[in-house]
């Protein structure tokens, strides 16, 4: 079997580290859910005791009917969701048409790559001051849509959707392409009718990736949405502002989107995790 | 089909580079000129950072802190990917549970150390249980909270590097092995002459790619120090735009990361390039 | 599924979210008001404006934010545009933020003016013009922990040999904004200085005075901002600081006041005892969608009623003061006692980079070890091109 870096019947001192490595794994991530969790039902009096509480002794829902009772909590789940939909649509459209072009030519693949390796290295900071002037002066800094934020998470997320599409258009057979062009379709059409349907898997990748990059990115959302918040400056606020309870709510509520598709995809999205984020 | 399709692939790379020039790039241009402009075209900005000791503090922590952060999740990223690749059957449970971290928005994951290390967090919360002495871990300035930051910072990340090295793993052909395993090699020089060796490319590239991200960390030290903890030229950006309120002086402090990323992040890329020339010689 | 349809969904999707989004743009039976509340206060200024929303049939949108965001939202809203109705603004803000409002004296009627002293509509009174309405006025009192402190200190020796004794319970706001000058000027003040003469030697005697106190502080006052410190002292890690009113109601609203923690008189100094007068005040921005429907909701603010409403159901202590004997005189005990002590901090424009300065040479005392006199003299400009406040820091009468 491919991969195997060292046989089963490696001494039980391996099998143990493994065993402590693994356990370690999943330490790691259920412990952090189960202290939101009993953050998010239990009283604050309770969680500021000290020493800490580590079993609930009174539970409550107060936490999380504030998360949906208070006004600006409902609109900024609204806004994420708004704006991770818009933008993971921009980025997939540009970012096929991209990684399409990348696989059929080695002066697109150059030029894109280019473009997406010198894009990466601009740190988050030196865009957002500036970019929140201009579009200040366009008017949509700050909006109550959210329209602003989502132009930028798209411009972030086409060098995600093209990397995790290129493999797909890459591995399409030029044959059936030519095929097409000889029965007189179009390069569009043959790229609508042809390439796209082969590659769907990968588009719709792409769009969860996407959707769940816009869904959690905080630093453009911090600087480019100040008053029209989306969920990950809100619960930084509700964090430094000592409210944990509601905070721990936030947070659950947050992560559900991540986490159903990781599971419910599970080993195919590990491929396409590391397509997309090998850049 | 060339002149047409040709003009077809023109629109399809000009249009996505376009935009994302414009919403990028652009605007981190306007900000160098901006940064400029202090009661007029000069220096003056700059001038400014560079008597702040603070500003001092922060691009030594620039580079302190990525580079920690490197190590840890490249030392903790390849054994998880040793220990999930090697064993015969494969625990779904194991790798859903090792990913998650990456799952989980970031937010979220720093909230949590918040909870976790604060002076009276989980954490200290079960040392003292044990009667020991309750530790610092966030102190404003302290070599603890940069490795706490260190830690939180790669964690949160080496589910990705796992899951490179691991694709990289797993393009090792098992007859390497084998002949290894014939030649009477052990566990440990297995792993140096055979895995390694082979992993190298795949360890040079996710390097390269992780540290330049390692060295734009903004949100785990806002949320987990503030800005005056550990700072670094980010949040010291961003504590002069949002404190301070001054735009100028905050772009000039952004300039000088983005200068740093440029450099060592085209270093790396060029290091890159003669490391696969030169190992491709050797093949 | 067919990609096309994917993304003929998706974009479905996306222009059904954007079509929402521009609902939730400011509707025309709507406002939105920008204030600097923590999120269970801006719930229950959601449930307090519900009579002013069936009576003119309007939605107040409740936007809870930091004063510099907020100002900065205003200064974008000014230049082009933007969809704040009425902002909530610290003092410290008006000098600076007066250019990004509208005037309000066709708004505010005599019976109105009553409600608050002159030296709180002077504040808010710029070249003749009036900018801005009293909202909550707040002046700072000592939080303590009752339990583990039961006689709180007094006077500045009753401070230090507290802190002396209880290394790392004193905690000071550090962080690179204001709260470290609001925290430190009334040492100044009560040693005979002022913020318009750093070189004083009041002021200097307060800075060292402070840099005494640094090794003994609790470690994190370096980053310590309102709430941090005030989440420490609800935890229980700092025993003494010092805050605004909405902390001795978020300590209450998590059931730590009265209980453990109290609020008492900031330490006497020298000179007597001096607390930074601070708070919101409203403001309608330039470029506001619906300005007359922002009047009214301040004529609806500006009444006896709604204002003692408002310090009811806000527990906002300071624009009315509790009754005596009730449970609410207790907690705010120490507020009430400073509030004969009040002093304004200069409107002059360029506040904002005094207190700059200011902040700095506090910074380079509590955690640098810097010696007062360089710590001034590094950190301020010369006496020439320094702002030119009047010695206006005298007591105001609340």
């Amino acid at each position: 079997m491919n991969g195997r870096a060292g046989s089963d019947t490696a001494g039980p001192g391996l099998a143990a580290a493994r065993y402590v490595l693994n356990a370690l794994v999943v330490a790691g991530g259920v412990l952090p859910l189960y202290i939101l969790a009993k953050q998010s039902v239990t009283p604050e009096l309770e969680t500021f005791a000290w020493p800490p509480h580590w079993m609930p002794h009174r539970l409550t829902i107060a936490h999380f009917a504030s998360v949906f009772e208070v006004s600006e909590l409902r609109s900024a789940i609204l806004r994420s969701l708004g704006v991770a939909a818009i933008s993971a649509a921009i980025a997939i459209t540009l970012g096929a048409m991209l990684a399409y072009a990348m696989s059929r030519s080695p002066i697109t693949r150059s030029t894109g790559f280019s473009t997406v390796s010198g894009i990466r290295l601009l740190p988050m900071i030196t865009v957002a001051i500036p970019l929140g002037i201009i579009l200040a002066t366009l008017g949509i800094y700050d909006s109550p849509s959210g329209i602003g934020l989502a132009l930028v998470h798209a411009a972030i997320a086409i060098p995600t959707a093209a990397l995790t599409m290129y493999a797909s258009f890459a591995a399409i057979p030029l044959e059936i392409e030519e095929a097409a062009w000889i029965d007189g379709a179009s390069p569009l059409r043959i790229f609508l009718t042809v390439d796209l349907p082969i590659a769907r898997t990968a588009i719709a990748t792409a769009l969860i990736l996407c959707f769940i990059l816009s869904w959690d990115e905080f630093g453009f959302a911090l600087l480019v949405q100040q008053t029209n918040r989306t969920l990950p400056p809100l619960l930084y606020y509700y964090t430094v502002f000592g409210n944990v309870g509601p905070a721990s709510a936030l947070a659950l509520l947050m992560m559900i989107p991540a986490v159903c598709v990781v599971v419910a995809l599970g080993s195919s999205l590990r491929g396409a995790l590391i397509a997309g984020t090998s850049r | 089909m060339n002149a047409a399709a040709k003009k077809l692939r023109t629109v399809f790379v000009l249009a996505p580079c376009v935009f994302m020039t414009a919403m990028l790039l652009l605007p981190a241009l306007n900000g160098l000129v901006l940064s400029f402009d202090h009661h007029g075209p000069s220096l003056g900005n700059y001038r400014i950072l560079l008597g702040d000791p603070m500003f001092w503090r922060a691009l030594a922590n620039n580079l302190l802190v990525p580079f920690g952060s490197v190590i840890v999740e490249f030392a903790l990223g390849l054994a998880l990917a040793l220990a999930l690749t090697a064993p015969r059957k494969r625990s779904a449970l194991i790798e859903t549970a090792a990913i998650l971290p990456f799952a989980i928005p970031e937010i979220v994951i720093l909230t949590l150390a918040r909870y976790i290390f604060m002076p009276r967090g989980y954490l200290n919360g079960a040392i003292a249980m044990t009667g020991m002495h309750a530790l610092p871990w966030l102190s404003p300035r302290s070599s603890l909270a940069m490795l706490t930051v260190i830690f939180v910072d790669a964690w949160h990340v080496t589910p990705v590097v796992m899951l490179m090295l691991m694709a990289g793993l797993q393009a090792i052909p098992a007859e390497l092995y084998e002949a290894a395993r014939l030649d009477g090699a052990g566990t440990l020089a297995t792993f140096r002459f055979v895995t390694i060796p082979m992993l190298m490319p795949a360890i040079v590239g996710a390097l390269i790619l992780r540290g330049i991200d390692a060295l734009r960390i903004f949100s785990t030290v806002l949320v987990l120090t503030g800005p005056e903890g550990v700072p670094v030229l980010s949040t010291y950006s961003y504590s002069l735009w949002d404190d301070a309120q001054k735009p100028q002086e905050a772009m000039a402090a952004s300039m000088i990361l983005a200068l740093m990323v440029t450099l060592i992040g085209v270093g790396g890329l060029l290091f890159a390039r003669r490391y696969s020339r030169d190992n491709g010689a050797l093949k | 599924m067919h990609p096309l349809t994917t993304l003929t969904r998706s974009l479905a999707l996306a222009l059904g979210m954007l079509l929402a989004g521009c609902r939730a743009a400011p509707a025309p039976g709507q406002i939105n008001i920008a204030l600097a509340v923590f999120p269970d206060e801006a719930a229950r200024y959601d449930t307090f404006v519900a009579d002013f929303e069936s009576q003119h049939h309007v939605h107040v949108n409740v936007l809870a934010q930091t004063y510099p965001d907020i100002l900065q939202a205003m200064r974008v809203q000014a230049a082009s545009r933007g969809s704040l109705d009425l902002v909530e603004l610290d003092l410290a803000m008006l000098g600076e933020a007066h250019g990004y409002a509208q005037p309000l004296d066709s708004v505010v009627s005599p019976s109105a003016r009553a409600l608050f002293s002159n030296e709180a509509w002077n504040a808010a009174t710029i070249d003749r013009r009036l900018y801005f309405i009293p909202h909550r006025l707040m002046w700072q009192a000592m939080i303590y922990n009752r339990v583990e402190v039961p006689n709180p200190p007094a006077t500045w020796n009753d401070l230090e040999s507290f802190a002396r004794e209880h290394p790392g319970r004193l905690a000071l706001k550090g962080a690179r904004y204001e709260g470290a000058v609001c925290d430190v000027m009334p040492f100044v003040w009560t040693a005979g200085g002022s913020e318009c003469a750093p070189d004083s030697a009041g002021s200097l005697r307060a800075l060292d005075f402070i840099r005494q106190l640094a090794p003994v502080l609790n470690d994190e006052s370096a980053v310590f901002r309102e709430m941090s410190v005030l989440e420490a002292q609800a935890r229980g890690s700092v025993w003494i600081h010092f805050n605004w009113p909405f902390a001795i109601a978020y300590l209450h609203s998590k059931g730590l006041a009265p209980n453990v923690n109290l609020s008492a008189p900031i330490p006497a100094g020298p000179d007597g005892r001096a607390t930074p007068l601070g708070g919101g005040y409203l403001a309608i921005p330039k470029a506001a969608p619906h300005a007359k429907l922002a009047a009214e909701f301040i004529q609806y603010l500006l009444t006896a009623d709604v204002q003692s409403k408002l310090s009811r159901e806000l527990g906002w202590y300071g624009s009315v003061p509790p009754p005596m004997g009730s449970e609410d005189a207790q907690l705010y005990a120490g507020y009430v006692a400073m509030r004969p002590f009040v002093r304004a901090r200069p409107t002059v424009d360029c506040y904002a980079d005094l207190s700059d300065q200011w902040r700095r040479a506090i910074r380079a005392v509590l955690f640098d070890d810097a010696a007062p006199a360089s710590a001034i003299a590094s950190n301020f400009l010369e006496a020439a091109d320094r702002c030119d406040c009047a010695e206006s820091s005298s007591r105001t009468q609340l």
